[in-house]
């Protein structure tokens, strides 16, 4: 759907059935005390029931409360080494340091308010979007992503972009790995057409690896 | 008059008029494809139009923008499938007259709705944006802050979702823009001492991996809905009674669409669903409203192409991006070395009034493109996603790196694609974050100079009166989105595009 305004996972579209509770579905994210605690409290009680636990409702709120949190801090506590200085005279650190930590702020006004709805969770609450996390094909495509990146200066162009896009393939739902051969080799053909023939990019086809 | 005869030589150079196809093809393509949108597409071509100048580059750009408006709506009439958020309101009725056969009567109403609305649109932008330049050259620091802050705040203020949320992803946008080498000290902020990161992070990165890596990720877990039955278009050929029809919805729908496109923010969608629930009011029949009405397609297609348009405005005359779209043309802007702002109309006439006539050449090239080719552009969707994600994937790297041949630009499509996947399935939408993002610079700069300018006394931001009405309005903004009564009103107008 519309990539430019993301979803709205408070838009009502929950699903009817509930899924139970995946916890710690960040990796990204230091989880926080309270929000560990009450994880750790309510996935032992929670059962795939028609009615969403509280913690379902608001734990969307408490890790991204948290995130916030985490680079408010990170980002202040970066700023102090660069100098701060004054209004007057404002130094590096200065602007970035007032931002870190209103967006620390921000993060701990999001978790109070988590924590409140937690307390009090209203009649016509709905579940937001709970799918189940990619981890296995997601990992594919980031791998693919962050390969390219690695192999590029020394593989080169061509079993570069071949490379990266089997592996992005493979992430598709059901593409066999013969599957994911053909498109590979597919969009490796396409792209060298567009960026090599047609926009004429400056990168060496094969690297010093492979003997360019 | 010169302005506007230079700008049509412009527009009609060989080069620029075939840029701007592809552009209105490629955005015609992208409207119509589901799981790719603007945002992601733009990011993704942006390198690629880097080997153009200026003039052609942003052509071309803005060409995707608005192509992919009418590709949206094509799909949502044959297919009730809005491929862009614009177009949802556009299914309702647009579907419903497909389904009783009248789908090509649609798609007209769409095409001539859009084409009308997008020329007036044009003379707006036209006649509005020189006097607002004007004014806004004599803006000094302390005006120009808090005049980024409004708009900042204005964008998030008119979107959907969470405002607290809203308003962290715009500080963690701010302070994701920071990173680099600081202007005027020289010193390297938070690279890790990495000389790649000098430069600062790099935002086709930021926006590939936002809107297309994380996109992707949310994919790979539900799946693209393909439909499997398009409906059939018989002939585009309006009878008078139709003309009769759209006429008055189609003026009202480019008024309302022209007003609010300049609004930061969701300006387009909010323009749509408007003008629907106006034509629903004053029709004297509303009970037809979701039945295939044909005012009910030709009121928010007219509304959102206008807007699509004016949003132009902002962007041309403060440098202030109104969508995640605009924030992107800053960046194409800043790249080909010229700073968008007030200045841009006096110093690159050619650029601003090029980038308007081409905008109706576009419009008219979309008409074309679009009522003829339909069967063409249908036959998109049989492309399956798992095809068409590895060929995202593979212009992301293959784009980014070759910015610079820079392997750090890559790495960082992936670091932001997993934040954004995160924190959209946290109910963090990153358009926000984009536009502090390309901001944070800016805001920075405008506050230390207005606190040189003042020896350090913060109250200069609400002494001088030009920035503290831009600071109240933006508070009125703020309280008004948090009150209860908007802001279920806000969650109604953004539940019906989902």
């Amino acid at each position: 759907m519309a990539t430019d305004n993301g979803p709205a996972p408070d838009g009502g579209r929950g699903p009817s059935e509930v899924t139970p509770p995946r916890d710690g579905s960040t990796g990204s994210a230091g989880m926080s005390g309270p929000a560990g605690a009450v994880g750790a409290a309510t996935v032992g009680a929670a059962s795939p029931a028609a009615r969403p636990s509280r913690w379902q409702l608001t734990k969307a709120d408490f890790y991204s409360g948290a995130i916030f949190v985490a680079f408010g801090i990170a980002f202040a506590a970066a700023s102090s080494q660069y100098t701060v200085g004054t209004l007057l005279r404002m130094g590096p650190g200065y602007f970035p340091r007032l931002l870190g930590i209103i967006l620390a702020l921000m993060g701990l006004a999001i978790i109070a308010v988590a924590v409140l709805h937690w307390l009090r969770p209203s009649s016509d609450d709905t579940l937001p979007e709970d799918q189940p996390v990619p981890w296995l094909r997601g990992a594919l495509l980031l791998v693919a992503v962050l390969l390219f990146g690695f192999i590029i200066g020394g593989a080169g162009l061509l079993p570069t972009v071949l490379l990266t896009t089997f592996i992005a393939a493979l992430a598709g739902q059901g593409t066999t790995p013969a599957r994911a051969a053909v498109i590979a080799v597919g969009i490796t053909i396409l792209c060298m057409v567009i960026f090599v023939f047609l926009l004429r990019l400056t990168v060496p086809l094969f690297g010093p690896w492979v003997g360019g | 008059m010169d302005n506007i005869l230079l700008g049509i030589q412009t527009a009609l150079t060989p080069t620029n008029l075939l840029v701007c196809l592809i552009g209105c093809a490629l955005g015609t393509a992208v409207g119509v494809l589901p799981g790719i949108g603007p945002t992601a597409t733009i990011a993704l071509l942006l390198p690629i139009t880097f080997n153009f100048d200026p003039v052609s580059s942003l052509i071309m750009l803005a060409g995707i923008y608005y192509g992919a408006q009418y590709g949206g709506s094509t799909t949502a009439i044959l297919l009730n499938l809005p491929g862009e958020t614009s177009a949802a309101v556009t299914a309702i009725d647009g579907y419903q007259m497909a389904r009783k056969g009248r789908a090509g009567q649609a798609l007209a109403t769409a095409a001539l709705g859009s084409f009308f609305a997008g020329t007036v649109a044009t003379v707006v932008l036209a006649v509005f944006a020189p006097p607002l330049a004007e004014a806004a050259l004599k803006f000094g620091p302390a005006e120009y802050f808090s005049l980024v802050v409004l708009g900042l705040v204005a964008s998030i203020a008119l979107a959907s979702g969470s405002l607290w949320k809203a308003l962290a992803m715009i500080m963690l946008g701010l302070l994701l823009g920071l990173v680099g080498q600081d202007v005027e000290s020289g010193a390297s902020r938070f690279t890790f001492g990495a000389g790649e990161l000098d430069g600062g992070l790099n935002f086709v990165s930021l926006a590939v991996g936002m809107f297309g890596v994380a996109e992707i990720l949310r994919n790979l877990a539900t799946g693209i809905h393909r439909p499997s039955m398009v409906r059939e278009v018989k002939s585009l050929r309006l009878s008078r009674q139709d003309f009769k029809d759209i006429t008055p919805p189609v003026l009202r729908g480019t008024l309302m669409g022209s007003l609010l496109g300049i609004l930061p923010g969701a300006g387009h969608v909010l323009a749509s669903f408007t003008s629907y629930s106006v034509e629903k009011r004053l029709s004297k029949t509303p009970e037809r409203f979701g039945h295939g009405a044909i005012e009910g397609v030709a009121a928010p297609e007219s509304a959102n192409n206008a807007a699509a348009q004016t949003s132009f405005i902002p962007l041309l005359t403060l440098g202030l991006p109104a969508n995640p779209v605009m924030a992107l043309l800053i960046g194409a802007f800043i790249i080909q070395g010229i700073t968008p702002g007030p200045n841009v109309i006096n110093d690159e006439p050619v650029l601003f009034w090029g980038l308007i006539a081409s905008m109706w050449v576009g419009n008219l090239m979309l008409v074309a493109l679009n009522l003829p080719l339909i069967g063409l552009w249908v036959k998109l969707l049989t492309i399956p996603y798992r095809v068409l994600f590895p060929a995202i994937i593979a212009f992301s790297t293959i784009g980014c790196y070759s910015l610079g041949l820079n392997a750090y630009h890559v790495f960082a499509i992936a670091f932001f694609g997993l934040l954004g996947y995160v924190l959209i399935r946290f109910g963090c939408e990153p358009a926000p974050l984009l536009l502090g993002f390309v901001l944070g610079p800016l805001l920075e700069e405008n506050f230390r100079r207005a606190m040189t300018i003042s020896r350090g006394d913060a109250s200069v931001l609400l002494t001088r009166p030009i920035s503290l009405a831009m600071l109240i309005v933006a508070a009125i903004f703020l309280v008004v989105a948090v009150l209860p009564s908007i802001k279920k009103k806000r969650d109604v107008v953004f539940a019906e595009d989902e």
